[in-house]
């Protein structure tokens, strides 16, 4: 991965829309980010950011290598 | 053909009152402030107990009502309005008891002419209602009683010699009285939540069975037509997830968030999670994709395993298992076998059984077991053990039948440990006496408001759930049509979130009163233009809410009279202390922000900061004083 950028991997719907080898600049926050790729839902479905393993709020800023995970995120059922 | 309010369209100005004791009939009329008011679903059923039920009755007796209450909107052919609630007092919680269902049986009955369908007293023997058109007939069920649902539902269309009329039924569980029996529709659609079955049981009414013929007369069709097409345009966009897989895809993505319960809640990811979820069950054992009346998105499973496949064949007619119950059966009970799962979810059907109470009831004996707080002796030697799939379909039968320790298992969880004890009421995970839902609160701390002061106690379908606003969406874009807000972090506890909370859970309340499905993605003034469009009445987006806040409300008041109070709004201690390891350490809401949260809740909802009793000034702001002007209520 180039040098100061964050990879971002989609899951459900959005890993067709996203595709492999997905990366955003550093130093902007996970929802920026999402907003920049437009993928703010998964086929309607919220998503919840997910950074090296960890639930991040929406505000968290990527850091260089972060590997950035968006989850669909089921509310009922 | 509108009667008995000549003006206002929508309904049929009727309410069909059944007396099982007397075998007497009668027709009610309500005025138009009923329907206008209340439009249905869980508020009229607020309303009718308040109205009609003696304080204190036993639920189990034949004193309680049995109510069965679509809303406005069911009969406008609307995508989405194929649902219909049904309540009760419930026998598990004390309190108020409702649940929605899909399906074909609100339609149906709609078209017999009534609006709802009020049932009084006790049958000396089992009965079944055939309703058709204007006509109730009560009938003998003695050959039903005891058969499982998909044997009672041909029996009935054959003895009327109609392969087309709808049914509605309680299982063996229901017989039993298990105080969390369902109420099945359509053989595989439950009004699961509350034990409304038992109460069904509790008064000998094995079913009820309808066919109608009428055709609901609206205001303005191209209102609603108008609001349908934008659904059509659009449910692929903003519904595709449940088009495409529906509810059982979450699982996987819970385990890989660090939210899916395990273990009684004790764990927060399942490693054999994969094996269970919506997106193995789609490549191994899914056959079809179901719906309900007037809805293009076909949300529902249904799985076949053949007897050749192994020891847990599946009989597809039952449907197939959603989120909830693959967590209840699966990870929440440490079960990593799916054709365990789909066995759990037949027999539920089959038997009548409200799947997350069954699964939280096994989960919370699991984990006595797992403490040593219960021996041989105690239980005649049903031990279960997390992961155990005999252990699992032996405890739903026994629940079932009220079989051996079954007949303790068949109370809840909450009577449970309070039989128990040594300590055990730590880890009974109910909300005044409702057994949780399979979502964690760590997760989504609002829930925990939900749970606290919500009409049914554990019921994650009315309760805000956090990770739906803390992005961009349409979620946030329906609330900014009354709140200009931002999406806000799920653990974000503002001015914003409480606004947030007061809003949306009245909009859910309001989805339960019309009687409407979640997964539609409406919004508020989408309601208020059916509800115009249905009526001949000019609803607002705030009216559309208020309907939401007098369901709310006079679920407060039912079950405050029935002897709740605010010590009651109380949530399971394990959801206010945070995991120590995983993607959400360190995360809850806490002892101190919970209540601090209750508090400003209680304000924001007109109730008494202290008491949390509704205040009369609210009462009065939304209409209700003078509905309630002869009803008897408790003194907060």
């Amino acid at each position: 991965m180039e040098t100061g950028r964050v990879s971002v991997t989609g899951f459900g719907f959005l890993k067709e829309r996203l595709g492999r080898d997905t990366t955003v600049p550093a130093g902007q926050t996970a929802a920026q980010a999402v907003k920049s790729l437009h993928l703010e839902t998964a086929g309607g479905l919220p998503v919840t950011p997910v950074v090296n393993g960890k639930v991040v709020d929406w505000g968290y800023v990527l850091q260089p290598g972060d590997r950035l995970q968006l989850m669909p995120t089921l509310g009922g059922g | 053909m509108v009667t008995g309010n000549a003006e206002f369209s929508g309904v049929y100005g009727k309410i069909l009152h059944v007396d099982l004791t007397t075998q007497e009939t009668w027709i009610e009329n309500p005025p138009e402030e009923v329907y206008r008011k209340l439009v249905g679903g869980r508020a009229l059923i607020a309303y009718l107990l308040l109205t009609y039920l003696p304080p204190h009755a036993d639920p189990l007796g034949p004193e309680n009502l049995l109510i069965f209450a679509p809303g406005i909107l069911q009969g406008t052919n609307l995508p989405g309005s194929g649902r219909h609630a049904v309540g009760a007092k419930s026998p598990l919680t004390g309190g108020l008891g409702s649940g929605e269902v899909g399906g074909w049986w609100g339609h149906e009955f709609k078209r017999t002419g009534y609006d709802a369908l009020v049932i009084h007293g006790r049958a000396p023997t089992p009965v079944y209602l055939w309703i058709h058109n204007q006509q109730v007939e009560i009938r003998p069920a003695e050959h039903l009683w005891g058969k499982e649902t998909a044997d009672v539902q041909a029996l009935i269309r054959e003895e009327l010699g109609d392969a087309k009329i709808r049914v509605a039924q309680i299982g063996i569980a229901g017989e039993h009285q298990v105080r969390f029996a369902a109420l099945m529709h359509d053989i595989n659609r439950a009004v699961g939540r509350t034990g409304i079955g038992a109460v069904m049981g509790s008064k000998n009414l094995k079913a009820v069975a309808v066919r109608g013929a009428l055709s609901l007369p609206v205001a303005e069709r191209k209102r609603i037509s108008k609001v349908a097409k934008w659904l059509g345009d659009n449910y692929l966009e903003k519904a595709g997830w449940a088009v495409e897989m529906g509810t059982p895809m979450g699982l996987i993505f819970m385990e890989q968030m660090g939210i899916l319960p395990t273990r009684n809640f004790q764990d927060y990811q399942f490693p054999e999670a994969g094996n269970i979820g919506g997106q193995t069950m789609h490549a191994t054992i899914l056959i079809e994709r179901d719906t309900c009346m007037v809805c293009p998105i076909r949300c529902k499973q249904v799985v076949e395993i053949p007897e050749t496949d192994g020891p847990y064949k599946v009989d597809p007619v039952y449907g197939g298992p959603e989120y909830e119950t693959l967590s209840a059966f699966g990870s929440n009970c440490g079960v990593g076998d799916l054709s365990v799962v789909a066995k759990a979810n037949e027999r539920c059907a089959a038997y009548g059984l409200d799947t997350i109470s069954t699964g939280g009831t096994l989960a919370f004996v699991m984990e006595c077991v797992q403490r040593g707080l219960l021996t041989e002796a105690d239980t005649g030697g049903y031990l279960p053990q997390w992961g155990d799939p005999q252990a699992v379909l032996e405890g739903i039968e026994m629940i079932a039948t009220r079989r051996g320790f079954g007949d303790q298992m068949a109370d809840g969880v909450a009577r449970l440990a309070a039989r128990i004890g040594q300590g055990s009421d730590e880890f009974a995970l109910h909300a005044r006496g409702l057994e949780v839902a399979l979502h964690e609160p760590r997760f989504k701390p609002s829930m925990l408001i939900g749970y606290a002061t919500g009409p049914l106690g554990g019921d994650h379908i009315t309760s805000v759930q956090d990770s739906d606003y803390a992005g961009p969406g349409d979620n946030v874009d329906r609330v900014n049509a009354v709140y200009p807000m931002p999406p806000l972090e799920r653990h974000d506890m503002s001015e914003d979130k409480l606004n947030l909370v007061y809003y949306e859970t009245n909009w859910h309340h309001f989805l339960d009163c019309a009687v409407m499905c979640y997964f539609h993605p409406y919004r508020y003034e989408h309601m208020a233009e059916v509800l115009s469009g249905a009526t001949g009445r000019e609803y607002t987006i705030h009216d559309v809410l208020a309907v939401g806040e007098r369901a709310n409300t006079l679920s407060r008041l039912f079950n405050y009279r029935e002897g709740f109070t605010q010590i009651d709004d109380r949530v399971p201690r394990r959801f206010l202390k945070a995991f120590k390891e995983g993607p959400i350490a360190g995360e809850t809401l806490g002892p101190e922000m919970f209540e601090k949260m209750l508090r400003r809740y209680y304000e924001k909802m007109g109730w008494d900061r202290e008491t949390g009793y509704p205040t009369p000034e609210r009462l009065a702001a939304l209409g209700l004083a003078e509905l309630l002007l002869d009803i008897p209520l408790s003194a907060g």
